[in-house]
């Protein structure tokens, strides 16, 4: 701080260089006034210390007069001791005026008196002594002589005071010519430096806060919340450039920050519906868990029962019957795991291939498989049971209720970023409604009840838009179908997203 | 604004450059205002001279000053001029007598018969200090020399002129002037000379010799008296350049102009206005700045060589009609 305080750099410099300017302008005019009208005063002084002088002078030669008199006519010792002192007095003023170095006309008078005053103090002197030598015929000579020479000197004293006054009244008219000329001199110099500290005042002062009022106006708009504000230009070379440059600076922090924040509440509503989702989802599946355990028989057991005839049917050596119950029981294996946990497009097609073996034993020509499935592809995760359901749909709703033998084809080909898996059948068709009541998500399964593993098409469509994240139906699920030639249904399986739900 | 701006950047730029300059130059003005005062002294002056005059207010004295100070310059020395308003000899005497006391390095004074001179002028003496008579000289005394005209080559001079203007044939009256103070012996000589050329004349005659009183009005009342009395009187001979003027006046007031020819004395501008239009003939005029010049020059003489000529003559001005421009001419070139 103390350095700084003798560092002047911008305001401060400005500042001070307008304060040093105007110091500057006022104090030369002072100056100014201050030294005219001390000349004009040394002017008057000289003019009056002449008269002072000589008055004195006059005083002095008056006195001497008084006191060689009163000598003489007393002979008292005080007049004595009186006139030797303004005699010596006179005396050296008289030597001081002879050797005055000047010789205008007053000086050569002022050297006539001093030759004047000695020659009178030599007359006065010598009445004196003749008075104190007892001469009187004599004294009174050279009194009188002395009278004579003092009235020469008043004479002289008169003539140069008037002269002085001559002059004096000359001078003092110049004096008062030049006063007059001066005062003006200097009202119109104070003048134009008031006008002039005025203007560059105003102009200063207008230079220095105008960006400062700029910034506090635009500050005050941003304490508003308006943020939409262009950035402050202001081209000067101090701190209020400084102060602008980090103000636009803080405004596009602030803007970036209250983006980054919005987007940042954006993610967690995201988030917080993605949970939601999950909620959903866990909703679904206890659910479809809940049917299954609402099913009469525990599927447990059924399962090991199968799975015991099975061994029983090997034993027996009725191999058809052992694999048949071996599929039944692997089917319901398969619709026992927890269907939270994604599986392999492999292990998925598997089980749908056992679903379609228990099919063909059952209904033996009433339905042809065909599978078309690119084995790139087999080892993509997908969740599970997602593709069983749309054959049984495809099969219960579009071949088992015709009166002629229908096929049913799945296609598993890569289209794109996704995995495009089609059930295709020739069977009935569907009119527009019902696939339309089928893509509405929020239609409650009401022929859950038909399915094997209680799973219908609803819960497979819900659980693939939440694993998958598509709100969009249409990015999960495109059913195609005309009435009498059969129906497609598309799964889309947005491919390289493993991302566990 | 942006005019405003570029010229207010000037400002701020240059501002105290500006105020500086400003400042100078009226200082720089009022000192060279202030400056006329006191003139400046060539150094100290070699001798500090006292001059007398008879008076302060005639002109004849002023070119008697002119000249003292014209020479004192060119010598370098100090002169200081006292003389009585009006004439008054005892005036004149007491100056005499400060000159002397203030122990100065030299007098010039003029002188009077009437008036004791002479002692002060050989206390002078004793006190070392040289006198220089002028326009009238004090032949017996102590004076170390004389400036001036010679009064009797005046009075022939006057008339010279009285010759030329009446042709011969003149009735002459004279005024002499008789103020306290004026030399009787310079007006005698005056009148000595002028008589030696009119006695040669055998056509002209002077008949009656008057002294004025006092200065212009008794000028007047003689001239009047002249005119009145009819006796003839058809020139006028007037020694003193006041009674010059009062004398014309009074011809002109009477119109007796070409009937009176006048020739008086002096070179006031009244004078010098009439001899132009012809009112009077002509004056002669002794040289007042000579004399004032020479008196300085003879003081410096006698300072440096203890030695000058006892009489310097300062000639005698003719003034007429046909010179009298060429005269003020060069009388305006000497101021």
């Amino acid at each position: 701080m103390n350095k700084s305080l003798f560092q002047f750099k911008g305001i401060r410099r400005k500042i001070f260089a307008h304060l040093l300017i105007t110091t500057l302008i006022m104090g030369i005019t002072s100056i100014y006034s201050y030294y005219n009208a001390k000349i004009v005063i040394d002017r008057l002084k000289s003019i009056f210390t002449d008269y002072v002088y000589l008055n004195s002078l006059n005083n002095d030669i008056n006195s001497l007069e008084t006191e060689v008199e009163k000598y003489l006519s007393t002979k008292s010792s005080d007049s004595l001791l009186n006139y030797y002192t303004i005699s010596n007095k006179l005396n050296n003023s008289a030597e001081d005026m002879i050797s005055i170095t000047t010789y205008d006309n007053d000086s050569l008078m002022q050297k006539d008196i001093g030759n004047m005053i000695i020659s009178l103090l030599s007359e006065t002197d010598k009445a004196v002594n003749a008075k104190r030598g007892r001469i009187s015929s004599e004294y009174i000579e050279y009194f009188t002589r002395a009278n004579k020479i003092n009235d020469y000197i008043k004479l002289y004293i008169n003539n140069l005071m008037y002269n002085k006054l001559q002059e004096g009244t000359i001078k003092y008219n110049k004096i008062s010519k030049n006063m007059v000329f001066i005062s003006f001199l200097n009202i119109f110099l104070i003048v134009i430096s008031v006008v002039l500290n005025i203007v560059l005042a105003i102009i200063y002062t207008y230079r220095i806060t105008k960006p400062i009022s700029e910034l506090s106006d635009t500050a005050m708009r941003i304490s508003k919340g308006d943020f939409d504000i262009d950035p402050i230009k202001i081209k000067t070379d101090d701190e209020v450039n400084i102060l602008a440059d980090a103000f636009n600076n803080m405004v596009t922090n602030i803007k970036n920050y209250i983006d980054e924040i919005k987007m940042q509440a954006k993610v967690e509503k995201r988030l917080k519906e993605q949970e939601m989702q999950n909620l959903k989802m866990k909703n679904i599946l206890r659910e479809s868990e809940l049917k299954a355990l609402q099913s009469q028989i525990n599927p447990h057991f059924l399962f090991n029962t199968l799975n015991a005839a099975s061994q029983i049917a090997m034993m027996e050596g009725a191999e058809k019957s052992s694999e048949f119950i071996e599929k039944v029981a692997d089917l319901f294996r398969y619709n026992l795991r927890k269907l939270d946990k994604p599986v392999t497009l492999k292990e998925e097609i598997d089980n749908v291939f056992n679903y379609m073996y228990i099919l063909k034993t059952r209904f033996g020509d009433k339905v042809e498989f065909q599978a078309n499935i690119d084995e790139k592809l087999l080892d993509v995760k997908v969740p599970c049971t997602i593709v069983q359901p749309v054959v049984e749909n495809a099969f219960i709703h579009g071949i088992e209720d015709m009166d002629r033998d229908g096929h049913i084809k799945i296609e598993i080909k890569r289209v794109g970023e996704s995995i495009h898996i089609d059930v295709i059948d020739d069977g009935m068709g569907m009119t527009k409604e019902s696939i339309e009541k089928i893509l509405a998500a929020d239609d409650p399964d009401n022929d859950e009840n038909k399915h094997v593993t209680g799973i219908g098409m609803h819960n497979v469509i819900n659980r693939l838009r939440l694993y998958y994240n598509k709100p969009n139906i249409s990015d999960v699920i495109e059913i195609e179908s005309r009435i009498g030639y059969g129906t497609r249904v598309t799964l889309k399986i947005p491919d390289g997203r493993g991302s566990a739900a | 604004m942006k005019t405003l701006h570029s010229i207010f950047n000037f400002f701020k730029k240059n501002i105290i450059l500006i105020l500086i300059t400003l400042i100078a130059v009226l200082s720089i003005f009022l000192y060279k205002f202030q400056q006329i005062e006191e003139p400046v002294l060539a150094g100290k002056p070699l001798y500090h001279f006292y001059l007398v005059a008879q008076n302060s207010v005639d002109p004849f004295w002023k070119e008697v000053q002119k000249g003292a100070e014209d020479a004192a310059k060119y010598y370098n020395v100090a002169v200081e001029f006292n003389a009585p308003k009006f004439n008054n000899i005892n005036e004149e005497l007491e100056f005499l007598d400060i000159a002397v006391l203030s122990k100065v390095d030299g007098i010039i004074t003029h002188v009077s018969y009437d008036g004791d001179f002479n002692t002060l002028i050989d206390e002078a003496y004793a006190n070392n200090i040289p006198v220089v008579t002028i326009e009238n000289d004090l032949k017996d005394s102590k004076r170390k020399s004389f400036v001036g005209a010679n009064s009797f080559i005046l009075g022939e001079e006057a008339g010279k002129l009285m010759r030329q203007s009446t042709g011969g044939k003149a009735n002459i009256a004279v005024i002499m002037s008789n103020d306290v103070g004026n030399d009787t012996t310079s007006q005698n000589l005056k009148l000595n000379g002028f008589l030696s050329i009119i006695n040669s004349v055998p056509g002209m005659k002077v008949s009656k010799v008057y002294t004025s009183q006092l200065g212009a009005l008794s000028a007047e009342e003689i001239t009047q008296s002249i005119i009145n009395s009819n006796d003839g009187i058809n020139a006028l001979y007037i020694t003193d350049s006041v009674d010059t003027i009062g004398a014309s006046q009074v011809v002109v007031d009477f119109s007796k102009v070409g009937e009176i020819s006048i020739v008086g004395y002096g070179d006031t501008p009244d004078i010098l206005r009439y001899v132009d239009k012809g009112i009077i003939y002509g004056t002669v005029v002794s040289d007042p700045y000579k004399m004032g010049y020479e008196s300085i020059k003879a003081l410096i003489e006698i300072k440096k060589n203890n030695d000058v000529s006892t009489f310097i003559d300062t000639g005698v001005n003719i003034i007429t009609k046909s010179n009298v421009k060429e005269y003020e001419d060069k009388t305006k070139q000497k101021d």
